[in-house]
């Protein structure tokens, strides 16, 4: 197996908000991706099952389907019943939440419009002082 | 001390490194892996390295061992006395219990001598193993890969040095602790390694103080060269950094490498190629360029753990975003075109009250924050503590820096769920104590 870059993925953009001053309704950020890359990681399903009730699931399948790739797998719009049983939905859940990296692109506040960049796979979420 | 049912007992012997780190350590692993250990913390002191415990048996004492880097070696107890010939009539009053190491003739075995504060010379070996011969034991000596590994142990703590020890015990190699993560993790052999990269054996310890599984999410929200969060996904954890210098995250600018024949950061002084260097690449969920005063989280609880060393101005300088100035900061090799905001001194105080409220929100119950709070020593006094109702300290332990100054590793557990409502900002009264030692390092 290859040993290529970790970027931002899609676990990380659901637990980000923006932060800027005064917005109420910073989350989810719309992301908007430039280059998109998958890579391979090991597959733990107890960790993908350990971060469902973390996740906000509709923000992932809202941002997940704005995304309109075809590397992007399916997933279901609510997460079924007794997911720890249901290894092809986890398979589904662990390659958008972790082998998806994003590479190029920006994060948009849906209230403020602040843009946040991601370079070289790392975002940037720094406000600037009249921002904070 | 009796012996509860259903328990064996087992004699630790810890490294003299960071002995106030030792029985802390002990204890978030035993609390990790949901371990039953009882010792009296009355026979403990830090100026010895013995302790007596007990538990279920040898896997129990496995178990701990395959996370602890505070310890040497776990030895089941075999026999023990205030002198050498106690322990010998003790361990011959006790043959049957002894019989299987003992009493059997195809068992191969090797004994090693250890002793504490004083040298075992020649002459006391030859007087150790002519104790030795009053025990019948019927197996064979074998100095290669034995069955069975035994110790005899004498204590010699005291100064002047005692003649003859006062505490002497005999025991049998149940396990072997982590020390070799140290050498494994060594910051000379590193891709990246930052101006304030931590010590790897500290680094393990606070990884074991946060209590980390296979399968947690760890936050360090000042990652600098992310040398926290090595230990933690060596440990199993996926991990997440953070950090306002983005040279640092990015992996460009200057290098705190010497006589590396340049002065920026060569294509493997980043934190990717770190992660992949000791194979943990598929545990580095990424990292982020961040503001911890503002936090870019969603407010719910998310992480198991937050473990961090946050800047206070000795060697790098706390900073947070300001107005932005008129000679904006460009950086060089990466993007020169993205503007930089200037950042400014954060306050002391307010760097650890911020990170006690930012740990109250976003950890799941039961989950911990394990950070430095540097200290002056004289002065230290448990009021300093910064202060939050969510949250329980668990352990406190000084390390000695140089001069007058310490750092204090605080071990922090979520107790409560987080109401904004009632939950303001963490109370905090290191201030005035601090802001009079260290110098903030005015930003480039």
């Amino acid at each position: 197996r290859s040993c290529r870059p970790r970027m931002m993925r899609l676990l990380t953009h659901n637990m980000l908000t923006s932060h800027v001053k005064g917005v109420k309704n910073g989350y989810p950020l719309i992301l908007r991706v430039g280059e998109l890359v998958v890579q391979e990681v090991e597959f733990n399903p107890d960790f993908i099952v350990r971060m469902l009730p973390r996740l906000d699931w509709p923000a992932l399948v809202q941002t997940a389907n704005s995304i309109g790739r075809p590397e992007i797998p399916a997933i279901p719009a609510t997460v079924p019943e007794q997911p720890e049983s249901n290894e092809e939905f986890l398979r589904a859940a662990h390659t958008l939440l972790l082998e998806v990296h994003i590479k190029e692109g920006e994060m948009e506040c849906p209230e403020s419009h602040k843009v946040f960049p991601i370079r070289n796979g790392i975002p940037n979420m720094l406000l600037e002082e009249e921002e904070s | 001390r009796p012996l509860e049912p259903g328990f064996r007992r087992y004699l630790i012997i810890f490294s003299s490194t960071y002995p106030e780190f030792r029985l802390p350590e002990l204890q978030a692993v035993a609390a990790t892996l949901q371990v039953g250990l009882t010792f009296d913390p009355q026979s403990y002191s830090d100026s010895n390295p013995f302790l007596v415990v007990d538990a279920e048996n040898d896997e129990t004492m496995r178990r701990l061992l395959s996370r602890t880097v505070l310890v040497h070696g776990a030895y089941e107890l075999l026999a023990s006395g205030s002198s050498l010939a106690t322990c010998i009539s003790a361990a011959q009053a006790d043959a049957e219990r002894l019989a299987p190491y003992f009493g059997s003739d195809t068992l191969t075995f090797k004994f090693d001598f250890e002793s504490f504060n004083r040298k075992c010379g020649r002459t006391r070996r030859a007087e150790l193993f002519q104790a030795l011969a009053a025990i019948d034991i019927r197996g064979q000596v074998k100095m290669e890969d034995p069955d069975e590994l035994f110790v005899l142990c004498e204590d010699y703590e005291g100064f002047p040095i005692p003649t003859e020890p006062h505490q002497v015990f005999l025991g049998r190699l149940v396990a072997k602790g982590q020390r070799d993560l140290a050498f494994k993790f060594n910051l000379k052999k590193r891709n990246m390694v930052g101006n304030t990269a931590m010590d790897p054996e500290l680094a393990f310890i606070m990884a074991n103080q946060a209590k980390i599984m296979p399968g947690s999410l760890v936050l360090d929200p000042f990652v600098g060269s992310a040398s926290l969060l090595y230990s933690c996904a060596h440990f199993g954890a996926y991990v997440l950094g953070s950090d306002i210098d983005y040279q640092t995250v990015h992996g460009v600018g200057k290098t705190s490498r010497a006589k590396t024949g340049s002065k920026l950061r060569g294509p493997k002084e980043n934190m990717r190629a770190t992660f992949e260097q000791y194979g943990l690449q598929d545990h580095f969920l990424g990292a982020l360029v961040a503001d911890n005063a503002k936090p870019s989280w969603c407010p719910r609880p998310c992480f198991d753990a937050i473990v961090t060393d946050p800047p206070y101005g000795i060697r790098e300088g706390a900073r947070t975003i300001t107005t932005p100035s008129s000679k904006p900061i460009v950086v060089g090799d990466l993007d020169s075109a993205t503007h930089f905001p200037r950042s400014e001194a954060y306050e002391f105080a307010s760097v650890f009250a911020d990170l006690l409220d930012f740990a109250a929100q976003q950890l799941i119950l039961g989950g911990r924050l394990v950070f430095w709070l540097p200290t002056i020593r004289d002065e230290y006094t448990d009021a300093q503590l910064p202060h939050h109702e969510c949250l329980r300290l668990l352990a406190n332990s000084e390390q000695c820096l140089r001069g007058k100054l310490a750092r204090r590793l605080l071990t922090y557990e979520k107790v409560a769920e987080f109401d904004p409502e009632t939950h303001g900002a963490a109370k905090t009264t290191v201030q005035e104590v601090h802001t009079k030692v260290f110098r903030y390092d005015k930003p480039g």
